[in-house]
């Protein structure tokens, strides 16, 4: 456990090191803060604002959460600093798993920041904030997590695969993008209906409208901690095979 | 302290290392040997369980690498080559994280930061950032990481490679003095490096072992003469007659020195040599000035190794 939290803090510690954590971090904020903005303006109500404001974190993490897990292994491997790690005397799992909850972390401080949209709405318009409802927005902000933490191992596993970042990135990228527009044009996708209903089932962005709407669908826990431990797994395999 | 049997790394297409064994007692100081790509370095990846092999077993002090990896890797510092670093990190925190990953009690992670700083000449410079310390000091960092758990082994891939002649000199200053308390298991392809250091030579070429002894008895067994260098004043014609017909001298050769005088280079099978030479010189009325036996170097030997070799590949 202690090896655990060395490793995880070493993570974080390289996140807040790197410049492209804070580019992100600017990205991320310059574009949830500038949609609520809009969403606010053109919306009377606020918690439908909160619903969109998710789908905007949702829009985000499709360049976030590459750019960010891309550098996982695929740089360590690179400067060679992976053989020093695995070298040590780390089980490859504590490694994955440590590497994943410093991302995770790092992508979780990333979003408390929206949480002060939230109270400016309530400073500046106090009849509409207090149609703010504490459960949904909890909800919201539970199912960014469950799905960040599903693609952010998806991310670690397309690193581990490849000592190119841009190749890892790319990689992790077209797979959120089935998620991502999979569920955005699913009425388009095609007349089948059995395909619309897998459309339905894989958008990540209904998921998190529906969950800020107070509705708590097992079906979507059950996809994303599935699909975090599997990628989770998968990655371990892959650090192992690399050898 | 390692013990290697029948190990084989296939890579795809080719084999790195073809059914290498061997092994190193506790205490021992092996030279590791080979030109580039004879598979120093696969072998040593394998033996710290970052590669895995396609065949054989590798135990340290008893522990099998592959089945019981972390146990085996608590016996293990290991340089990798080029020494490679979080350069981002402080030296102080680097060391302190590695501390860590190692299992190093929490109330000995500053003592042993302390005492491995020391060791390795770094005490000055804890707060600074490794990627702008020197090559030379990053190497140190380096050391000073795989010492860290205090190790029975220690295992330096090419420690010296890409460092100026002054930080040569002080890497292998160190290594001299870590081999007093550790095993040391050292790959370089520089020759001098291994002849100051070490007790014992594996030579690898093409993946394979071809040699595993002491430098002396290399040398002895490369040549089973002597060599010995003789100044006389003299024509050199008769005197290389002389010495051939005398039947004590194999090879002659001679070069001429200043006027009169001449170096001949005498390669014989008699130990005993240079007192004939005397002997001789004395009843012809030569006039002798030097006559020395000269060792040959670690580097005529290492040469000789590889090139039988080849050779022994080209005839069957």
């Amino acid at each position: 456990m202690r090896t655990f939290f060395a490793l995880w803090r070493r993570e974080l510690a390289a996140m807040f090191l790197s410049p492209i954590a804070y580019v992100m971090l600017m990205f991320f904020l310059l574009v949830t803060g500038c949609g609520f903005y809009w969403l606010v303006k053109e919306n009377l109500e606020v918690m439908r604002s909160v619903q969109g404001l998710m789908v905007v974190i949702w829009a985000c993490m499709l360049i976030t959460i590459p750019v960010l897990t891309m550098r996982t292994f695929a740089e360590e491997r690179k400067n060679g600093t992976f053989e020093t790690m695995m070298t040590a005397p780390v089980t490859d799992s504590s490694v994955v798993t440590a590497k994943f909850a410093g991302v995770l972390t790092f992508f979780i401080l990333m979003c408390l920041p929206t949480l002060l949209y939230l109270a400016i709405t309530r400073q500046l318009a106090p009849e509409a904030a207090r149609l703010i409802d504490a459960g949904p927005v909890a909800g919201g902000y539970l199912m960014v997590c469950l799905i960040a933490a599903a693609f952010i191992a998806l991310g670690m596993l397309a690193s581990a695969l490849t000592s190119n970042q841009i190749i890892a990135a790319i990689s992790t990228f077209s797979v959120m993008g089935i998620f991502f527009f999979g569920g955005l044009f699913e009425p388009h996708l095609s007349k089948n209906p059995m395909v619309r209903e897998i459309g339905g089932y894989l958008s990540s962005a209904l998921h998190l409208m529906e969950s800020a709407r107070g509705v708590f669908d097992s079906r979507s826990l059950v996809l994303y901690l599935s699909a975090t431990v599997f990628f989770l797994f998968a990655t371990v395999k892959a650090v192992e095979a690399r050898r | 302290m390692i013990k290697v049997s029948n190990l084989t790394k296939q890579f795809a297409g080719h084999t790195a290392v073809d059914d290498v064994s061997f092994e190193v007692k506790r205490g021992e100081i092996v030279g590791f040997l080979g030109p580039n790509g004879a598979g120093k370095t696969t072998t040593m990846r394998m033996l710290t369980g970052f590669l895995h092999p396609t065949r054989g077993t590798v135990e340290i002090a008893g522990y099998n690498v592959f089945e019981d990896p972390i146990e085996a890797r608590r016996h293990i510092g290991y340089m990798p080559e080029s020494c490679p670093l979080y350069t981002e990190m402080r030296v102080d925190e680097y060391l302190k994280f590695r501390a860590q990953i190692k299992g190093v009690a929490r109330k000995q992670i500053h003592e042993r930061r302390d005492i491995v700083k020391e060791q390795c000449g770094l005490t000055d410079v804890g707060r600074r950032i490794i990627g702008q310390l020197s090559k030379g000091y990053r190497q140190r960092v380096g050391l000073a990481d795989s010492l860290l758990h205090d190790p029975d082994l220690l295992i330096l891939d090419e420690p010296t490679a890409g460092l100026d002649p002054n930080q040569i000199r002080e890497v292998r200053e160190l290594i001299r003095q870590l081999a007093e308390r550790h095993t040391l298991l050292l790959s370089t392809h520089i020759l001098p490096e291994v002849e100051m250091t070490c007790r014992r030579i594996l030579i690898i070429n093409k993946g394979k072992i071809v040699a595993s002894d002491s430098p002396e008895s290399l040398q002895k067994r490369l040549e089973g003469d002597v060599l010995i260098s003789a100044e006389i004043a003299g024509d050199p014609a008769a005197i290389e007659a002389t010495l051939k017909n005398c039947g004590m001298a194999d090879v002659v050769l001679h070069e001429p020195l200043e006027t009169g005088w001449n170096r001949y280079r005498i390669d014989s099978s008699d130990p005993d040599i240079r007192t004939r030479v005397f002997e001789c010189a004395v009843s012809k009325g030569w006039k002798l000035r030097e006559l020395h036996l000269e060792s040959r170097s670690l580097e005529d030997i290492f040469v000789a190794i590889i090139r039988d070799d080849k050779a022994a590949e080209v005839k069957p």
